[in-house]
């Protein structure tokens, strides 16, 4: 484990201790020391939200990288498609300052495989210095013609039968499939095909990295390797570790990874400036620091797959879904691998929460010239939820009825089956979100006085006349633990002593606190278990000590926080032995419940604090080591969690969103969203709040703001293209206002799963996990297109939306 | 490859703009003199690294130092590039980093600082322009102000990357409407994109914050 001591010391920014860098002579400021350790972690304590207000909470940008650092710079290909025939860094290397130039084959690169791709590295002493040497560089490229077009690309593969660029196909069938043959009378069918592009945050902070190698004598007068910090925001340090080690043929012990801070809501960063902030550091034997400009955000970050969905749905006079037909084609990018998952959860989900008998889904993933499609965190559910609730909307119009009417009549319900076969486990609070939500008001129409309520807001506001309200409601299940998901595990190590202060309680995790609360979640869980206030929760040092494989987005918390119970509830049961033996109970009968030590009987009832203080006299420890495993089918065993076979477990929201536009000016502004969701059991009220925050913002920025796609990375034409009105793209002026009700918190404990499973319920994910934040940006961006389409009254099919006037 | 390369930002340095360049030395501290070369090493570093493709063996390139004060304190940066941004200055020379580099372009406002008490850009503004200027970063106002608490209070939950910068508007806000309604508090922050927490936050942050200013009077 690591020390205790070890974290308080870095405060970064706590400014500047002198040591005058003898290899940065020109710094006024001495250049501060370098240190590697993990920042604070406390993301909902008091230390580190002041920290953040203050400016000193460490990000990789903000960390130093001590004397003599350089910088470096990424050139990106302009050519989606081409050759690299010939390099000369020659002309780089003379520019005095510039240190090191890698490019082409010492990158691994031999041919550009998509727009963007990084074909060249510099380091400098000054960041322009590092790209003009990039400028300087002699690149000669043999441009050959780009796939970009998954459709085409899909429909050629259709047509030749050559399926060399299809990576993947799914299929599901429920029934007679998607039968749709001549409609019965009074049967409608509502038929559309959606789009949806590359979402990228307008200006998210971009990603920075920090290499700093550490040498030592190899014994010949020359100088060894001994170690490379890698200081990064990143989740996932399994997962990272192993992919920049395989790019630089590295060892993993070699590499020590430092998680950063995240900085807005990305997934981690761009690999490209790991590699390349790492192999300059071993090239020029200098710290390094790689920071992302527009350019890495675009090729790099915004790894999101362009989708394309063909939906038919069939209902009856009445209303109700008698067949869905659905085929969508995932542009994999140039890795399509990266892309499978996201095909697997659209094609389970994009029926969404509602029975139907009849079902057919066919999805495929091609590769293009496109940059490789990331994990896109919550994106497939988001897909999935537009697409069912556009779908909804169109049919209820088709058949007359509202929208509100179809959604209950065809909502699903625990134990019905989803279109991969799976029953639907577990509770399902749907009508009870739905109610929650029509007992709030709406929003006064019109807006105003202010207009800066307006849609447009200031300066593009037109009559009030002219604007028209849109309203519309949404619903979303998000899939937890998908069948094909194979072994993922965590552990952690729950030590329960004292020092002078009484009882104190030292949590070692394998999981990274973000900058985010996670490790305050942990906190709370042991606290929770043990009764005790003190508790420190760190991560050791050498990630080896506490091994945990590479966690698929929207599991690491709940894998963690198990593995924590766990390791805690063993470490009690020592203690409670031990003071079940000194109160002459059985330690069955004992209990630790608010703070105290109960029996069930109620014979005994003290203060933790109280009774550790004897079980815990001279150096008693009572340590114990946890570990939780989750594999999507197959056999459970001991120690491992497998959902009961055939079975699914969701989380659910319900969304209605307020869309005002205006008709002449062509803005539109989004008011209010108001959300209702089912929290499995809340741990910290502030981190759930905040994720739904989060969501709801993603999914704003996502629906409204159309950019990345529209952007040639050439000409880097970076305007705002956004819905809300022109060159607008969603600010503090215009982000709807959230009201959040109060979270239904339908998991009820491990303790009530055995009479739940007599009842004839499976038993809710333990802990009662649920990832609240892609719930959030799934039921919140499809409200928003459906208020949208309430208040165009027409039926946009494409995400981000595009202007008006620009077609669709 | 120009698109990797941000010099369009320095557009205004090429010919003509050279006026904006003008500093007055009388403008900060008293103290200091005019680094009497300025305008030419502007212009000629200006050629250098505006007209592509940059020599490459055309020796350093042209760098000035620097004075004025940072949050009080009378700073001398020597060799400062005369195309770096304010911001590059404070955050690698100065190691002042509570101001962030979020886009470096203009959009995100985390890089806020003011300048002569006016709140500027500093990923746009260029370094020479503080010469004989007073600069306040975020670190002026340490924690201990009601605004930082009040943001600390409501926004930790996020990643804290566009706090500092917030900070400084609030205060500027709350200088100016001392109880600023909601939109007010909407528009004045709508120069900081914040990817994590929606807009609630940060009116409730800057409402608390009023009330604290006032209740200390
Ligand atoms: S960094 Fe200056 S506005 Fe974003
Ligand atoms: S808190 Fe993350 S950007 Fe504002």
């Amino acid at each position: 484990m690591d020390k205790p001591s070890a974290l308080p010391g870095f405060l970064i920014g706590e400014q500047l201790p002198a040591e005058v860098a003898a290899a940065a002579p020109v710094d006024v400021v001495a250049a501060p020391a370098y240190a590697a350790v993990d920042p604070p972690a406390d993301g909902i304590g008091k230390a580190v939200p002041a920290a953040k207000a203050a400016g000193r909470y460490p990000y990789a940008a903000d960390r130093p990288g001590g004397p003599g650092m350089l910088y470096a710079a990424l050139a990106r290909s302009p050519y989606p498609h081409a050759a690299l025939l010939n390099i000369d860094v020659k002309p780089a290397l003379d520019i005095p300052g510039v240190h090191a130039v890698l490019a082409g084959q010492e990158l691994g690169v031999t041919a550009v495989e998509y727009r963007g791709q990084c074909v060249a590295v510099a380091a400098a002493d000054h960041p322009a210095l590092a790209r003009a040497a990039l400028d300087a560089v002699e690149i000669t490229y043999a441009p050959g013609e780009p796939l970009l077009d998954a459709r085409q690309v899909f429909a050629a593969a259709r047509r030749t039968g050559n399926d060399s660029r299809v990576a993947a196909y799914r299929r599901y069938t429920l029934g007679e499939g998607g039968d749709l043959a001549e409609p019965d009378e009074g049967e409608s069918t509502v038929m559309y095909g959606y789009e949806f592009g590359r979402g990228a945050d307008p200006a998210a902070a971009p990603g920075a990295v920090l290499a700093v190698p550490h040498f030592a004598q190899d014994g010949h007068g020359g100088l060894r390797l001994v170690a490379l910090d890698l200081h990064t925001a990143c989740a996932d340090p399994m997962r990272d570790l192993r992919a920049v080690s395989a790019a630089l043929g590295l060892p993993i012990e070699a590499i020590h990874l430092v998680p950063a801070p995240f900085t807005g809501t990305r997934s981690g960063d761009d690999p490209d400036l790991r590699v390349a902030a790492a192999l300059l550091a071993l090239r020029t034997g200098r710290p390094v620091r790689a920071e992302g400009g527009p350019a890495d955000r675009l090729a790099g970050d915004a790894g999101t797959p362009a989708i394309r969905v063909h939906a038919t749905h069939r209902v009856d006079a009445e209303g109700t879904l008698l067949a869905v037909r659905v085929e969508l084609v995932v542009d994999g990018g140039a890795d399509p691998a990266g892309a499978e998952p996201l095909l697997d959860e659209l094609c389970r989900s994009v029926v969404g929460p509602y029975r139907c008998e009849n079902v057919d889904i066919q999805g495929w993933v091609v590769r293009t010239h496109n940059p490789p499609a990331g994990p896109w965190p919550g994106g497939a559910a988001m897909v999935a939820a537009v697409v069912a609730e556009a779908q909804i909307d169109a049919a209820a119009a088709a058949c007359g009825r509202g929208p509100l009417d179809l959604r209950v009549r065809n909502l699903i319900r625990s134990g019905d089956h989803l279109p991969d076969g799976r029953r639907l486990a577990g509770a399902v609070p749907l009508p009870e979100l739905l109610t929650a939500l029509l007992d709030t008001q709406m929003p006064p129409f019109p807006p105003g006085p202010d207009i800066r309520t307006f849609p447009g807001t200031v300066g593009r506001t037109g009559e009030l006349t002219r604007v028209r309200r849109g309203a519309g409601i949404a619903l979303a299940m998000v899939d937890l633990v998908p069948p094909e998901l194979g072994e993922e595990f965590a552990s952690a190590q729950v030590a329960l002593t004292s020092d002078v202060n009484g009882p104190i309680v030292h949590v070692a995790t394998s999981m990274v606190d973000t900058g985010n609360g996670q490790h305050a979640l942990l906190r709370k869980m042991a606290r929770e278990i043990l009764g005790v206030r003190r508790v420190i929760v760190r991560r050791p040092a050498n990630p080896a000590d506490l091994p945990a494989t590479a966690i698929g987005p929207g599991r690491t918390t709940w894998l963690h926080c198990m593995a924590v119970q766990r390791a805690a509830r063993a470490a009690r049961s020592q203690a409670l032995a031990k003071i079940a033996a000194q109160f002459a109970v059985s330690p069955q009968l004992l209990e630790v419940r608010d703070g105290m030590v109960v029996t069930y009987d109620g014979t005994l009832s003290k203060p933790v604090e109280e009774v550790y203080a004897q079980v815990l006299r001279g150096a008693a420890v009572y340590v114990a080591n946890g570990e939780f495993r989750v594999h999507g089918s197959g056999a459970p065993s001991p120690g491992v969690f497998v959902p009961e076979p055939g079975t699914a477990h969701v989380a659910v929201a319900a969304y209605r969103a307020v869309v005002d536009a205006d008709t002449e000016l062509h803005t539109l502004r989004p008011v209010r969203v108001t959300a209702a969701h089912d929290a499995g059991r809340v741990l910290l009220p502030e981190r759930a709040q905040a994720a739904v925050g989060s969501g709801v913002l993603t999914a704003v920025d996502f629906v409204f703001n159309a950019q990345a796609e529209e952007i040639d990375l050439a000409g880097a034409e970076l305007g705002g293209f956004g819905a809300l009105g022109p060159g607008q793209f969603p600010t503090m002026l215009e982000q709807p206002e959230l009201e959040l009700l109060p979270f239904a918190e339908s998991s009820i404990g491990e303790l009530d799963s055995t009479m739940l499973r007599r009842r004839g319920f499976a038993a809710p994910l333990p802990l009662g996990y649920i990832p609240v934040r892609r719930a959030a940006y799934a039921a919140c961006a499809a409200a928003l297109a459906c208020a949208t389409r309430d208040a165009l009254e027409a039926h946009p099919t494409r995400m981000p939306l595009r202007p008006w006037g620009v077609s669709n | 490859m120009s698109e990797a390369h941000d010099f369009d930002q320095y557009d205004f340095l090429s010919a003509d703009s050279s006026n904006e360049l003008e500093i007055d030395p009388l403008a900060g501290s008293g103290t200091y003199t005019v680094v009497s070369s300025l305008p030419s090493q502007v212009q000629h570093a200006a050629e250098a690294v505006a007209g592509p493709p940059i020599p490459p063996a055309s020796g350093p390139f042209a760098t000035v130092s620097i004075r004025c004060t940072v949050n009080g304190e009378p700073v001398e940066v020597p060799e400062v590039w005369v195309a770096d941004s304010l911001l590059f200055v404070l955050r690698d020379r100065l190691g002042r980093t509570a101001a962030k580099d979020g886009c470096g372009e203009g959009e995100c406002g985390a890089c806020l600082v003011l300048l002569d008490g006016e709140p500027v850009l500093g990923c746009l503004t260029p370094a020479l322009v503080a010469e004989g200027s007073s600069v306040t970063t975020p670190e002026a106002y340490g924690d201990g102000d009601e605004v930082s608490g009040a943001l600390a209070a409501h926004c930790g939950a996020g990643c804290g990357y566009c706090l500092p910068g917030i900070g400084l508007t609030t205060r500027a806000l709350l200088a100016r409407q001392p109880e600023p309604s909601e939109a007010a508090i909407r528009e004045s922050l709508s120069g900081h994109l914040c990817r994590c927490l929606p807009p609630g936050h940060f009116i409730d942050a800057v409402n608390e914050a009023a009330q604290a200013v006032k209740r200390r009077g």
